[in-house]
Formats: structure tokens, sequence, C-alpha cells
């Protein structure tokens, strides 16, 4: 399969499925039907809580495991049975697995000198991946004598050097603290520019996600909920996974009460929120409304009206640059506010306010699944 | 000490402690080992030691009179004129011992390596029992299971027999009282020494490491000369040593099945307090062989903590 426009794609993952069998366990079906895209030159994200099957997706890919079913292409050759020495695929380990017995330099090369690169092109390449990431002075040492994120950056060299077609990164930035952590962010976004390799990276930190990605995949349970760009997944979420995995939302059961062609109201006991249509549901259809809490404004009680609803504050939560607020507008919707601190004549409510909550136009939609 | 003089050190409050307690501390502590050290090895290399100066008694024991003759015998004899020539025969022995106990431990390593390694990577309630297993043999007597080779190897043993009424061979293919014998008596009692020590060592080794290194082009073997071997090296050393040391002195396997004219040091050393009765002899040559390990042990040590000095440069 093409991918449309870009050209070649890089990773295609085709109706892969994979279950662990162990003696005398449960088979563990760690993907269902998994079927992606990843083009060339991309910054691809597999997104998804603990367990829901990205490592294995990864290791799929690098040839650590096989599939149950299904097939993997790299740029539009079938690699079964293709050993991992025989991909231009490689890996930046969860732990990094620096080798402990050679020197940061050492680690570096080692993948040239396995593909039989000769010494001097492999020491001009190490002092490369050395200065590309800020570790010139570190080539003599030995992986114990580095921190954490000083491992992390030579785990990244080291996969780097051989420069191959696509690099997976195996949540590398899960044991940095978060200063570090957003500065890598920033660097391992502007490395994938540089050097036009497809990157492949997995996290379960959905900012990490937002922040960096061309394209997301958001994965559950095995599956793929859905796939696309940061922006898309964020405010057209497709089903009430997404919208609640991805930053916080409010999942609303409402119905549709009338549709006036592009406008669907949905009602819900505390008010009616009207909703772009989507295919499929129509008048009298219990659906699922998100609505995200940044996007609704509270102001001091007023009459109720088309996308205003009345209630109460139950809770204040300080968070800095924001203040969240639980409103509840009838004994079944309980709503979060989210209202910026910084905003001049901010008014603070608070708890047992009565208040009235508006929406933003077009902020409140209606979930395929 | 210039630095020193540059920067005296801070004067700190000094805890004051009595004499006597810091004799306590010092002495009391150590006294344990120092009495386990000192009683059980430094002693007994003594005793070793005097005696080796001493005369020879012909019936067996030693005479109170001081005496180089020990060791002017393992290079010299006298003639019958009574003048002194060079005799090159126990210099052999020890030479031929070395050989022997170096052959051996790489038989050791060639045969013990894969063993361990294959130990090492089963699940570990599987890895329990293979432990078990290795140490099945110390549960016979070593003399009793040197007898059982004898059983096999010779003329009209277990192989033979079997080789010639299978019609393989015409005549028996002598085994017994050869070199081979003697190293595969000498490997079949060490090789354990060199499992346990590579098993160890291999598995604490940490396999995400081999997926690395396969992640990043490296071949099957590429992977074992890269990564495991090297990784794997302390529990190779130690085995080493602990399988070379006792084959350097060992005499069951060489006596039994070696014959009488393949010597090695050990049995060498046995015969002068049995049927030869030179005590001093005997001592002789305990030391000079404890003199040979204990070199090669520092020459061991040297390098090791040399290279420890380049990695940490
Ligand atoms: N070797 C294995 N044998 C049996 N089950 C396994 C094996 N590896 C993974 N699993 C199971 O497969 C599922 C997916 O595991 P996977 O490691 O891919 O999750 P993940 O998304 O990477 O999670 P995390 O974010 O915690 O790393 C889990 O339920 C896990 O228990
Ligand atoms: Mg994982």
């Amino acid at each position: 399969m093409m991918e449309n426009g870009n050209g070649v794609c890089a990773v295609d993952i085709q109706a892969v499925e994979k279950v662990y069998h162990s003696k005398g366990r449960q088979p563990v079906q760690a993907l269902k039907k998994v079927s992606l895209s990843i083009r060339d030159n991309e910054f691809f994200t597999l997104l998804g809580p603990s367990g829901c099957g990205k490592t294995t997706l990864l290791r799929l890919i690098a040839g650590f495991e096989q599939p149950t079913a299904g097939e993997i292409l790299l740029f539009g050759n079938r690699i079964e049975g293709l050993t991992p020495y025989s991909r231009s695929v490689n890996t930046v380990f969860q732990h990094y697995s620096l080798f402990p017995h050679m020197t940061v330099a050492d680690n570096i090369g080692f993948g040239l000198k396995m593909l039989k690169i000769d010494q001097a092109t492999r020491d001009k390449t190490v002092s490369e991946m050395l200065s590309l990431v800020h570790m010139e002075d570190f080539a003599n040492r030995m992986p114990h004598q580095l921190s954490g994120g000083q491992q992390q950056r030579i785990a990244l060299a080291r996969a780097l050097a051989p420069h191959p077609k696509v690099l997976l990164l195996d949540e590398p930035l899960s044991a940095l603290d978060l200063k570090l952590r957003q500065a890598m962010r920033l660097e391992l976004k502007q490395l994938q520019e540089k050097t036009g390799i497809t990157f492949v990276f997995v996290t379960h930190d959905q900012e990490e996600a937002l922040a960096m990605s061309d394209r997301i995949a958001v994965m559950s349970n095995g599956e793929v909920q859905q796939i696309g760009t940061a922006g898309d997944i964020y405010d057209r979420p497709s089903n009430s996974f997404v919208a609640d995995f991805i930053g916080e939302t409010n999942l609303i059961d409402a119905e549709i009460t009338s549709q006036a062609g592009a406008i669907s109201n949905c009602d819900f006991p505390g008010g009616t929120l009207q909703a772009e249509t989507i295919t499929g549901r129509s008048v009298s259809d219990k659906v699922t409304l998100t609505l995200r809490p940044e996007k609704l404004r509270l102001s001091t009680a007023e009459e109720p009206e088309q996308g205003r609803m009345m209630g109460h504050v139950v809770e204040r939560v300080f968070l800095g640059t924001d203040t969240t607020y639980l409103v509840q507008i009838s004994p079944e919707v309980t709503l979060q506010v989210r209202e910026q601190n910084a905003l001049p004549g901010a008014t603070r409510f608070d708890v047992g306010a009565k208040v009235s909550v508006a929406a933003a136009d077009g902020a409140t939609r209606i979930l395929e699944g | 000490m210039t630095i020193d003089a540059k920067f005296p050190a801070p004067k700190l409050p000094q805890i004051r402690r009595s004499a006597d307690s810091d004799f306590f501390n010092r002495w009391a502590r150590l006294f344990p080992s120092l009495f386990i050290i000192g009683f059980f090895m430094l002693a007994p290399i003594l005793v070793v030691g005097t005696y080796s100066f001493l005369e020879a008694d012909p019936y067996g024991g030693v005479r109170p009179n001081y005496s180089s003759a020990a060791y002017a015998q393992l290079v010299f004899e006298e003639n019958l004129d009574g003048s002194w020539g060079f005799n090159p025969s126990y210099v052999k022995i020890l030479w031929r011992s070395i050989l022997i106990a170096g052959i051996s431990t790489a038989l050791c390593l060639i045969v013990g390596f894969p063993v361990a390694y294959y130990m090492a990577r089963q699940p570990v309630d599987k890895r329990n029992f293979l432990v078990l297993l290795i140490t099945i043999p110390f549960w016979t007597n070593l003399l009793i299971r040197t007898y059982c080779w004898i059983l096999i190897l010779r003329d009209t043993g277990l192989v033979n027999n079997s080789l010639i009424s299978a019609g393989i061979l015409d005549a028996p293919f002598k085994m017994l009282y050869t070199n081979g014998a003697i190293l595969l008596g000498l490997v079949y009692t060490f090789v354990p020494f060199m499992i346990l020590p590579i098993y160890a060592s291999v598995e604490r080794l940490d396999l995400r490491l081999l997926e690395a290194g396969h992640d990043l082009y490296a071949t099957r073997w590429q992977v074992m000369r890269e990564i495991i071997l090297p990784l794997a090296k302390p529990g190779i050393i130690a085995g080493s040593i602990l399988v070379f040391i006792p084959c350097i002195g060992a005499f069951i396997a060489p006596d039994l099945l070696g014959g009488s004219k393949k010597l090695m040091i050990g049995s060498l050393i046995q015969l002068q307090f049995s049927s030869s009765r030179n005590w001093p002899f005997g001592a002789a040559v305990t030391l000079v062989l404890l003199a040979f390990v204990l070199i090669v042990l520092m020459i061991y040590a040297m390098k090791s903590s040399g290279k420890k000095d380049l990695e940490a440069a």
C-alpha cells in the first residue's frame, strides 16, 4: 500500500495480530488486527496506556517477535522471517541497554563495527554522533559513569550511528526528570527533522505525544483507536476512549432532540448543547458528547439560554496557571471547567457559588464510538 | 607531600581513645581471621618448609640435621663417581604437569562453557535442577569414580569390548595409560569447577543486551564474541584458576589412568611421602610448585588491576 502524497510508506502494518503463549498460562492477545502506515520521514507516535501493546508492536517491527497473523512491510518489502540484525531498523531501548564493558565511543561505534565499516569512517561517525547529542567530552567514559539522561543520549547516538531507515524509540524519556524530559522532547524533534529518519516513538504520556508527533496512533487493549495529527485527535476524537485519554474532557450522555442540517441539538439533564451533525446519528439517538474543560466559561449566574447551563461550584482546584472548577448542573451531570488565572478580570468563584456555564461555539462534539 | 604542607589538614576535634582500647579494636577483631590463616595455612607451610631443609631418614620422616640436598636433587644428580651432574627429569615432570594442566583447563573451558551457557539460559526452576545434576559426581568418592574409568578404558574394558564385538575393531585400541586418559580423567574430575563460575556469570547477564546487539546488526556469533564472552570473562577466569591449580597437583587421575611412566608432579610428591620415603624432597617439590602457582596468580592479579587503572583513567 502506498501512502497518498508523501511518497512511500516506511512501515506498513497490515492486520497484525500477536498472541503470547506461555506454558501453563492463558494465552495473551497483545495485538488485535492492528493496521497502520507510517510514512517516510515521519515522527510517528504510538500512544496508549500501560499494557496496550506498544512495546509488542515495536518488537514486531524490530524483529524480536514474529506476528501471529498479518504482515509487516518495510519500504514495501515483506520482512517476515528476517532476523533483527538484517533489518535496517534500530531501537532506543526503554532501559538504554548500553554495553557495560565498552566505552561510550565503542558503544556508539558498535553497529558500524558489526557492519564491517572501516575504523576511520567509524571514528568520524562516532564523533559526529557525540556532537549531535552534545556529549563530545564523554567518548572515553564507561556507561556506569554517566547519569540517566546522559545514558539516554548515548543510547540515542548508538541507534542513530548506523543511520537506520527507521528508528524505534521505546519510552526513551520515561526515566528522566520533568525538566530534562521537556528539553529532550525538543531535541528529539529537531534531531528527527535534521536526520530525516523515520521515528516511531512509543509513549504513554499524551503531552509528550502531542508536543512532538507528526501523527499519533492512539492504542488501547491491543487495538488502534484513532490515527491522526495531534490536532485531529485532540479536537476530533473518534471515541470516548480517545477523548478521555488525550487531555481532559467532559463526557456527557445525551439524546439528539432535533437536527437542522449540520446542527444537532442534544438534550441532557441540565441543559441543551448544539453540535455538528455526524453521519449515522439522527433524532432520538442516544449519543455521547465531548466538551473540553478549557472551552467552557464561567460567569455569574444569569438566565439559561442556548449553550448556557446553570449550576453551582462543588469544587475548586488551583493548578498554577489555571483553576479547575467542578460545576454541578444537574444531579446526573457535573462539568469540569478550566479557567485561566492570568486573564484580566478573571473572577474567582467560591465553592457553593451559583454560576452559569457557557460552551464556546463548535466546542461540543458528538462521539462516533 | 607538598600538598599537605600547602593545605594543612583542618584541626578536627579528636575523639580520644585509650591505648588499650585501640589495641583491642585493632587486634581482637582480626583475631579469628588471623587464627584461621595462621593455623591452617601458614603453620603447615612452615612445617613443610622446615622439612625441606632437613636430612631424609631412609625409614621415613626426617633427621634433625640441616641439609639442602632436597633442593639440589631437583636439578642435579650424583653420578657414580661422586660428581654432580644436571638432571632434567624432575624439571621435565614439572613442565609436563604444567602442560597437561593447561590442556585440561582449555578442554574444561571448551566443554564447560556451552554447558554453563545452556544451563543459564533455561527457565529458573530448571536451572536449579541442572546445578544439582552438576554436583552429582561429588556424591561418590573420586577414587572409586576414577577406578570406574579404568573399567571403561582398559583393553578388555567396556569401550574396547563393545567396539570389538560390534566388529568395528579387530584388536583393542590402547586408551588406558596414555596422556589422553590422564586428560580425560582430569577434565572429568574438574569440569564442574569450570561450569559453575561461568554459569554464575552468564546467569547474571542482562539478556536485553543481547537483543541490543542483534538490533545493531550483530549476528549470533558476533554477539557471542563481542558481548557474551567479555561479560562472562570473570567467570571464565575464576573457572580456569579453579581448574588449573588442582590439575597441576592432581595425582589420582594421573596415577590410575596414566600409569607409572607418565608421572606428574602430584604423583611425584605423593611418592616421596610413601614408597620413596624422601620427605625433604617431597617438601621441596611442594614448595616449588606452590611458588610457581603464586607467581602465576600474581602475574594475573597485576595484569587485571593494571587494566582497571587504564579503564578508570
Ligand atoms: N513475553 C510475553 N509473554 C506473555 N505476555 C506478554 C509478553 N510480553 C508482553 N505481554 C503482554 O502483552 C500485553 C502488551 O504488552 P506490551 O509490553 O506490548 O505493553 P506496553 O504497551 O508496551 O506497556 P507499557 O507502557 O507498560 O510498556 C500485556 O498485557 C503484557 O502482559
Ligand atoms: Mg512497553
